[in-house]
């Protein structure tokens, strides 16, 4: 699997990406090491620990990685679930997170794969 | 990486591991630090406050979010140094200006573009580093104003001293007055409208109270006997002249300074019970720095000795003052005089030496701009954002054209407002080609501010240059004040130049009028005598040149005042200067008036015999075709080694030659002969005259 591949299969926007990094080279670093960014995990633990603010923090941040690494389905989860916890939504947010966590388990299979291929 | 970008050092704030590897990567041309939140960011600051250009900000973040951030560094004056782009995912109108309220100076929102990110960065630190310079330019300008409106301030009240026969301590009394007296004022008003700069300002304004003093016929104003009603009237008019004077000073309308200096000129004649002059303002009408000016005046008054009266003693002129014999007053500011009667003489002692240590004018500004307490890079930062928001119109009230020279490509810009007054567009090229005009100079004074510009280095890059200019086909004379930037590179390179061009045709012209009249007689137009002293002193140092002195007096010159009336005299007077103008050779011979109906002549390198040149003089003067015939006496001294010691000694002789032939009969000239070595001298005889009438 190539990055484009990955792309494709994650539904995300190869062309934004490599456009604003100016190429693959920073995009595919990046998509290499989402895996070890902790806010998803972060986002899981406070819902499950009902903390509203720490929950909304992780969720932001989740929320811009996708958005930088023009992860576009994930991006589309992680938001919901964001803008549900910024009214202070808690369970709205957990009715949200199941598409999310979804996703978010098949991107990271996708980078694994990736990694694989390499 | 290129050694210009490492250069910088970047704070990457974000609680994203991953956003902040994101823009490391991209920024990966500078030193790159990085704070996981708010606290770590302000901490980070704190300790690197000097080596870090730029913040890249997130807003949401644990413990302190982006415009927590913001806040404490607004608070801690970091944001005007040290500037910050936000990045944040929120973009919301009501957001991104708050954001730029609290001080950000751009705003990136994700998705971020890697390019954008690194021409934003860019952009911004080139900014920021251009604002720095032109900030230090700024501020070197405003130091340098003070010190011209210092340095004006005295070369003024140096010329109304001059013409007024007083010495600098008249003038250095009234500050050390006006000081402690507003000292102890304002401690007792406690107001907080009045701060200590403000009685540092009246202290130096003070020094130009009597400035209108300049347009008063000598006569007047040094006549040692009581003046008329006439002359008395003519006198008072100095407070209103001198006020008006000030007002009219170009480059100097938004002067504080010189705003105070024109109220106290107009009102320091005026009695708090209204009956003084020219606008009979009453008590707190008039402005309290006009009161204790007037208050200092009449004391320095009283204890200085003239040549009409003795000096009073202290505490007499103190009780004659607090009794009412020497004025109306404020009784709050008598309260004053009155706490610091006793101390008075050694308080002005005291502070008087202070004042003098403070003269020197760079003390002056530096003070000024640590007084204003905050630091003058902020001061001056302010400044510039003033200078920067303002409008054509004040450019055009300043009559200032700021330009910006880059050198690749050769080209000069600035504001519609300059391109119009001077005729030269907002962006030109400069091309030399040796016989055009350039910038309004010609070939060679443009090569003379050229070169000034190339001796500059990036540590002395500053130039102060004055020539004249030529502005839409008018002449002026311009002032340009500028400095050089160089590049960040090593060595660095120049680049170009930004500065100011100010018009200084009315100030050139208003200091040449001033001194003009400082050195002149007003009635005839010849030079006083202490001007004209000035200008022998060093010329009647060599002994081999041809050198002589002529004295003329006129003869019978009270009987033509008291039959034909003072302006009959007045023209007389006119008359003779004019002749005697006309008999000497104008750029080598001197001629002065040395006061009353007494006049001299200093002759140098003469080609024709003195007694043949003495003989013209005389003639013309006396000239019979005139309706009105005069009689003169002269006498005259030629130098020759062998009757005198030094040159110096010639006037002396000429006037003991005049003596002679005043008492022979008159009407005639003499020639110095050592018969006459013990005969009274003129001088001593004026002087012995002049203490007689004023006793």
């Amino acid at each position: 699997m190539n990055l484009k591949e990955f792309y494709e299969k994650t539904e995300g926007n190869y062309g934004s990406v490599t456009t604003r990094f100016g190429g693959e080279k920073l995009a595919l670093k990046f998509t290499l090491k989402f895996p070890d960014d902790p806010s998803f995990s972060q986002l899981e633990k406070a819902l499950g620990e009902g903390d509203e603010e720490s929950a909304f923090r992780a969720a932001h941040t989740l929320k811009g990685v996708c958005q930088n690494l023009s992860f576009d389905s994930l991006y589309v989860c992680a938001y919901a679930v964001c803008e549900a916890l910024r009214s202070g939504n808690m369970d709205e947010a957990r009715r949200l997170f199941p598409r999310l966590n979804d996703k978010y388990v098949a991107t990271i299979d996708a980078v694994n794969q990736l990694k694989a291929t390499l | 990486m290129t050694g210009q970008k490492s250069k910088y050092t970047l704070l990457v704030v974000d609680d994203s591991e991953m956003n902040r590897a994101i823009l490391a990567e991209i920024l990966a041309d500078y030193n790159i630090v990085e704070a996981k939140d708010g606290r770590e960011a302000i901490e980070t600051l704190k300790k690197r406050r000097d080596t870090i250009s730029l913040v890249l900000l997130d807003y949401v973040m644990p413990v302190m979010n982006g415009f927590e951030v913001l806040k404490k560094m607004k608070r801690a004056g970091m944001t005007e140094d040290i500037p910050v782009i936000m990045i944040s995912s929120e973009n919301s109108p009501s957001y991104v200006q708050q954001a730029f309220e609290l001080g950000v100076i751009d705003f990136i929102s994700r998705p971020f573009d890697a390019l954008l990110v690194q021409h934003r960065v860019a952009n911004t630190l080139q900014l920021y580093t251009k604002q720095k310079k032109l900030a230090r330019m700024v501020e070197d300008q405003i130091v340098q104003r003070e010190r011209q409106s210092s340095a004006m301030v005295h070369i003024l009240s140096n010329i109304v001293e001059f013409r007024n026969g007083e010495s600098g301590m008249h003038v250095l009394n009234i500050q050390s007055l006006v000081k402690i007296l507003l000292t102890r004022f304002l401690k007792k008003i406690r107001t907080h409208a009045f701060r200590s700069e403000d009685i540092d300002c009246i202290c130096m304004a003070s020094c130009l109270h009597d400035i209108g003093k300049i347009a008063i016929p000598s006569s007047i104003l040094n006549k040692p006997g009581k003046l008329t009603p006439e002359e008395y009237e003519i006198m008072k008019t100095h407070s209103a002249i001198g006020a008006d004077m000030l007002s009219r000073l170009p480059l100097m309308q938004d002067n504080h300074l010189l705003k105070v200096a024109a109220d106290i000129c107009r009102w320091h004649h005026e009695r708090f019970d209204g009956k003084g002059y020219p606008d009979g303002l009453k008590g707190d009408e008039i402005p309290i720095s006009a009161q204790v000016v007037s208050l200092a005046d009449v004391y320095d008054a009283l204890t200085s000795k003239r040549v009409y009266k003795d000096a009073i003693p202290h505490d007499k002129a103190v009780r004659m003052i607090l009794d009412g014999e020497c004025g109306a007053f404020n009784p709050k500011l008598l309260d004053c005089l009155k706490e610091v009667a006793d101390d008075l003489p050694s308080l002005l002692e005291i502070t008087a030496k202070s004042l003098v240590a403070e003269r020197t004018p760079q003390a002056d500004a530096r003070t000024l701009l640590r007084r204003t307490g905050i630091q003058s890079q902020e001061h001056a930062l302010n400044l510039l954002e003033r200078e920067r928001t303002r409008s054509d119109y004040l450019d055009a009230m300043t009559e200032e054209v700021e330009f910006e020279y880059t050198l690749d490509p050769p080209t000069v810009r600035m504001s519609s407002w300059a391109a119009e007054y001077t005729g030269w567009g907002e962006s030109f090229t400069i091309e030399q080609d040796g016989k055009k005009m350039i910038c309004g100079m010609t070939p060679d004074e443009f090569f003379k501010l050229s070169n000034k510009i190339k001796n500059t280095t990036p540590e002395n890059p500053a130039i102060d240059h004055e020539c004249r200019i030529n502005v839409n086909g008018r002449s002026i004379w311009a002032r340009i004040v500028a400095r050089s930037l160089w590049s960040d590179d090593d060595p660095p390179r120049y680049k170009g130049v930004i500065g100011k061009m100010m018009n200084i045709d009315a100030m050139k012209s208003l200091i040449e009028t001033l001194e003009y009249r400082a050195t002149h007689d007003s009635l005839t137009g010849v030079l006083t005598r202490a001007a004209a002293e000035e200008k022998i002193k060093t010329r009647l140092k060599g002994t081999k040149t041809k050198k002589a002195f002529i004295m003329l007096d006129l003869d019978y010159f009270k009987q033509i005042n008291d039959s034909y009336g003072h302006a009959f005299g007045d023209t007389i007077l006119k008359r003779i200067a004019d002749k005697l103008n006309a008999s000497v050779h104008g750029e080598r011979d001197i001629v002065a008036r040395v006061g009353g109906d007494e006049f001299f002549i200093y002759l140098e390198n003469y080609k024709d015999n003195l007694d043949a040149i003495a003989g013209r003089i005389f003639n013309a003067v006396t000239d019979e075709s005139e309706e009105f015939r005069l009689s003169v006496s002269m006498g005259i001294a030629e130098y020759d080694a062998l009757l005198f010691k030094d040159p110096e000694q010639l006037f002396l002789a000429a006037d003991r030659a005049l003596y002679t032939a005043k008492q022979t009969g008159r009407g005639k000239y003499l020639f110095y002969d050592s018969s006459m070595e013990h005969t009274f001298s003129n001088i001593s005889r004026i002087a012995d005259k002049n203490l007689g009438e004023n006793e």
